[in-house]
């Protein structure tokens, strides 16, 4: 038999010393820990008669809690008369069948009013956000530029820190399809322009002889043929706090996500603001609505 | 920037006429030496006609040397610009008895003389040739690695016969990520930006979906160039390098075969000759058997099944010219990710077809080697998961392709032409940049020159020129090379550097450097196509008979890539942004051989870094620029391989340890809502958010196992052998991580310890 040469007196000892490594398994742990407690997100709404929040537990997995309660109590205060509310937590199913904490109050919040919004932990940990409710603005047309097929009006909205959407919905009034009578029908339409004016005021823009093709085509109705009615325009303005700035401009969702990136929360993640739609009326004389492309009788 | 390339484009035109126009006098320069005697052919194995490699091909006048080469790939030689008069012709190799052949060579003679050697005993002190085709112990040289089938199979391995990747994966500078995907980061460059040949044929997915198997068995190969960087002009079209693989002719002699039963695969090779010394054909089949295998035997669901087969003709067709034809299929099935609760499970399969002619000629006339290679080659991919759509990508080509070699006494030109067509088609379901469905063709053409000759001081040089041009894409690339080997008694310096680009590209969700699903496509974006720059030194120094040791250093610029876009959401689908690279490291490699045993060890740093230029980073970091280290940044891998005869058994080791790969670790979950004037927190369920801090700022467990096999050979009745082989894979039983989901904290890790075993009947 031929003799083992003396390499093989290493080779054994590497082996040994290798399963003797036994550190199988090396801890790994992803998720690093972070003081910040609550996620919120949502608004105090002085014209509603009950305040909500959508409250996040920054939790150490992604799973799904469940149904199970929040360890969370949410209180707000008005800093102006010290009136502490505590707030019911709820548990919502969505039409995902995926299920969230939203908190809420019935009382109406004040216009231009300081509040703070706090979710507790049971350990101690709190999520703190200072909001301040806008004024209760002023509205009114401030011009109407009118040409054939051409229309422009512009509102003004005084005494408001910032407006960050508008939606125009028209209500018109078409005739019934076998011609027997009438109905008033309300188009939203989302974006009109909005701008601040340099005396802090804001201005919003609406065209509604550029609206009126989505106009007829929501209605399915064809322009020159179908008769459709215009009786009232309303502006909804959503009147913000100052602080109620997207970093990017916008709202985009793929910009804002990266927690930090549109935050006013303290010790948590999210934003709470104070903004209310407000709503302005008004109705334009026969000239300036068949410019605008709708009839007139 | 398409203005800019449009206007490489016309310049590209005019440097290849001006290309062309130096071929044509190239081709004219013949006649001109035509004065001098040119001696070429092709060396083989007298036992079964096979081409040798690395052969020393010396010519002697009175015992002077007067010239010498080595054989190169297809065992071809060539010496060039000889003088009249009476010499001798020797051939040695190790493991060879040395051939010899008095020689009268008259003016202007045109000789072939095609060298066949016998085994036997090697005489010692002969005189060795070196340059740029050596092979040596290490075989290192400025990026590039030859392998040749003995090395593969000393590697364990869960079969009974070895695979290239398993060599491959203990090349320092080449990151597996483990036993599954199948995927190699090669110093610091993405799986899809590796070129792969096998007979001239690109092979676009060719490693297996377990990590263990490629479409490459040893018993089908003759020799694998590896070039890590800094190729040669002959190969393009990929940023981070070349795995060119030549495959074995067959046994032109006599019959032999070999069938072979594991618990992960089981397959057959046979060859023979067709008409004996002149055509022989090779076949090769193999076919996971894991579900009545190795799954039983860990006890465990391994959802992998792949199969490949392997077909080639070689024919000698007179004294000068070679053909051979050669066709591969592979299938590949399984499942990589296996799931969340966010996530279905991921299935991933994919087939490779490619067929090949290669006709190689030494016209007598001339002293000059040609190559003409046609090709087709394609891939169909799959990604898919329970309940979504179907993912594809489906790449298909055409490759013509002419290599030339003018051999001059001390120095030789290569140039070359080159025309591809392709057709690619995806459907991506929106993933990648809003992809949906895609169908496009590109063509490609080019040509190259790459003269080599030696420099005072003894550095031969190889200084290329690869033009190629997309016209189809109004693109065009001029793509300069360079390579430099100095030898000395008992150490050898390379040099090597190079400009690349890649038109084509493979887009992954290379998040976790786990995604496998590569769909392909012309470069479209904005920031313009893939390019790399290579620099590589070496140093190789023989410091015994016995042991060797080899150094590189390199670096890589990377420009113009593109990576995932990062975002919170907990999602994998994803957009894709703009980044720039750059890779710094170094290849160490000691190998110490005696009689009975041969080891090597091998040790790779590398640093890769990424700079992300998605347009929010501002937003986010503040900067505009983000620095990182992506997810296949492997800092330090060793591997330590040693083979020791034990007679009657052969046991071979190895145990590989590689640091851990970065990923992006979190700092808790918690939701995203959109808070404008529209939120209804009553209705609006929001979305789950990751909290990441940076991205890739975690780095995972270290890697390291050990695999043994013990093997050996029974001779059984008549030329039969069984070959016995037992082993284990992960024999501490390492639980090597190889995908970890960082949203539910689930691992999922490698293989467990495993015990293997197989049989492998061979006859001939």
């Amino acid at each position: 038999m031929n003799r083992k040469p003396h390499h093989s007196g290493w080779i054994l000892t590497i082996l040994v010393a290798a399963v003797m490594w036994t550190g199988c398994e090396e801890a790994v742990d992803p998720v690093l820990e972070t003081d910040e407690a609550f996620s919120l997100y949502g608004f105090l709404d002085p014209s509603a008669d009950i305040q909500a929040v959508r409250v996040y537990t920054i939790d150490g997995t992604l799973q799904d809690r469940g149904t199970e309660p929040m360890d969370a109590e949410v209180r707000s205060i008005n800093r102006r008369t010290g009136e502490e509310i505590v707030w019911r937590d709820s548990v919502i199913t969505y039409y995902n069948r995926t299920i969230g904490h939203v908190f809420y109050s019935r009382f109406q919040a004040e216009y231009d009013t300081p509040y703070t919004l706090t979710a507790t932990g049971s350990d101690g940990r709190q999520t703190k956000v200072e909001i301040r409710t806008p004024q209760d603005g002023e509205a009114r047309v401030d011009k109407i530029v009118s040409a054939p097929s051409q229309v422009l009006i512009d509102l003004k909205w005084s005494n408001v820190p910032r407006i960050i959407q508008a939606r125009v919905s028209y209500f018109v009034r078409v005739p019934f399809p076998d011609g027997t009578d009438t109905t008033t029908v309300r188009v939203d339409i989302r974006s009109p322009r909005v701008q601040e004016n340099s005396d802090t005021s804001w201005r919003v823009s609406i065209i509604p002889s550029a609206d009126i093709g989505f106009i007829f085509s929501a209605l399915q109705r064809q322009p020159g043929r179908d008769p459709v009615f215009l009786e009232k325009i309303e502006v909804q303005a959503f009147v913000t706090s100052e602080d109620w700035e997207s970093p990017v401009g916008s709202f985009d969702p793929e910009l804002l996500v990266q927690p930090g990136t549109f935050s006013n929360v303290q010790d948590g993640f999210g934003f709470v603001g104070g903004g209310y739609f407000d709503r302005f009326e008004f109705v334009v004389d026969d000239h300036v609505a068949r410019n605008a492309g709708f009839t007139i009788e | 920037m398409a203005k800019h390339e449009s206007a490489l484009s016309a310049a590209t035109e005019h440097v290849v006429r001006g290309l062309l126009l130096l071929l044509l006098c190239l081709g004219a320069s013949g006649p001109a030496v035509a004065q001098q005697a040119i001696l070429r052919g092709t060396v083989v194995a007298e036992e079964d006609g096979e081409p040798l490699q690395g052969v020393n091909v010396t010519l002697f006048q009175a015992d002077s040397l007067i010239t010498g080469t080595a054989s190169g790939s297809d065992g071809i030689y060539a010496l060039a610009s000889l003088d009249p008069g009476i010499y001798t012709l020797r051939a040695t190799f190790i493991g060879f008895a040395t051939w010899e052949q008095e020689l009268d060579l008259g003016q202007g003679d045109r000789r072939i003389i095609n060298i066949v050697l016998a085994e036997g005993e090697t005489e010692l002190n002969e005189v060795v040739v070196e340059g740029d085709s050596d092979v040596g112990m290490a075989r290192v040289l400025a990026g590039q690695t030859t392998v040749r089938p003995a090395d593969v199979e000393r590697i364990p391995s869960p079969d009974v016969s070895g695979d290239l990747i398993n060599y491959l994966t203990t090349v320092p500078g080449i990151v597996s990520i483990g036993d599954r995907g199948g995927q190699l980061f090669i110093r610091g460059g993405e799986p899809w930006q590796n070129l792969v040949l096998l007979d001239g044929m690109w092979v676009y997915q060719p490693f297996h979906i377990l990590g263990f198997f490629s479409s490459f068995p040893s018993e089908i190969l003759q020799q694998v160039d590896i070039f890590a960087g800094g190729y040669t002009s002959q190969y393009g079209g990929r940023i981070s390098s070349v795995i060119d693989v030549k495959s074995r002719n067959g046994d032109k002699k006599g019959f032999a075969g070999t069938a072979s039963v594991a618990p992960f695969v089981s397959g057959f090779t046979f060859e023979g000759p067709i008409a004996e010394d002149l055509v022989s054909f090779l076949v090769s089949y193999r076919k996971s058997v894991i579900d009545e295998g190795a799954s039983r035997l860990v006890k465990e669901d391994l959802p992998f099944e792949f199969d490949d087969f392997f077909v080639k003709t070689h024919a000698f067709i007179n004294s000068n010219t070679q053909l051979s034809l050669s066709m591969l299929r592979t299938n590949d099935k399984g499942s990589v990710f296996e799931g969340n609760d966010l996530e279905d499970a991921e299935y991933v399969q994919w087939e490779n077809r490619a067929a090949s002619a290669r006709y190689l000629v030494f016209p007598r006339a001339f002293p000059i080697m040609a190559e003409f290679i046609v090709s087709g080659s394609r891939l169909k991919s799959e990604q898919s998961g329970l309940t979504e759509d179907v993912r594809f990508s489906k790449l298909s080509s055409a490759n013509t392709t002419v290599n030339v070699t003018h051999f001059h006494r001390n120095s030789e030109v290569r140039w070359g032409l080159f025309a591809r067509t392709l057709e690619l088609q995806s459907s991506l379901d929106g993933l990648y940049q809003g992809f949906f469905s895609r169908k496009e063709y590109a063509t490609e053409v080019g040509a190259y020159l790459e003269p080599e000759f030696m420099m005072p001081g003894g550095w031969r040089v190889r200084a290329g020129l690869r033009i190629h041009s997309f016209p189809s894409q109004d693109s065009g690339f001029l793509e300069p090379r360079f390579r430099a080997v100095k030898v000395r008694e008992r150490d050898e310096f390379t040099l090597a550097a190079g400009v690349f680009h890649q038109e084509i590209v493979g887009l992954t969700d290379r998040r976790d450097a786990a995604g496998v699903f590569t769909a392909w496509t012309t470069s479209t974006f904005d920031e313009g196509v893939p390019e790399a720059i290579h620099v590589i030194a070496g140093y190789r120094r023989a410091l015994s008979e016995r042991l060797e040791l080899s150094l590189e250093t390199y670096g890589k610029k990377l420009n113009n890539l593109f990576i995932p876009e990062w975002t919170a959401y907990p999602r994998f689908t994803t957009q894709i942004q703009p980044a720039e690279g750059r890779v710094l490291g170094a290849d160490i490699r000691m190998e110490y051989k005696r009689k009975r045993f041969n080891g090597f060890v091998t040790y790779g740093l590398s640093n890769v870094q990424y700079t992300a230029k998605q347009d929010a980073l501002e937003l986010w970091y503040g900067d505009s620029e983000l620095n990182f280290r992506p997810a296949h940044d492997r800092r330090h891998q060793v591997n330590v391989v040693a083979s020791l005869d034990l007679r009657p058994f052969d046991l071979d080791v190895r145990w590989q340890f590689g640091s851990g790969l970065p990923y992006s670790r979190a700092l808790g979950f918690d939701g995203f809502m959109v808070v404008d004037g529209e939120l209804d927190v009553f209705s609006d369920p929001g979305n789950r958010r990751v909290i990441y801090e940076e991205p890739y700022n975690g780095i995972l467990p270290t890697y390291h196992r050990l695999d043994i096999t013990i093997e050996r050979d029974l001779l059984l009745p008549g030329s039969a052998r069984l070959k016995a082989v037992a082993g284990v894979v992960n024999m501490y039983d390492r639980q090597n991580l190889f995908y970890l989901d960082v949203f539910t904290l689930r691992r999922v890790d490698q293989l467990p310890f495993i015990p293997t075993f197989g049989l492998k009947l061979e006859f001939e």
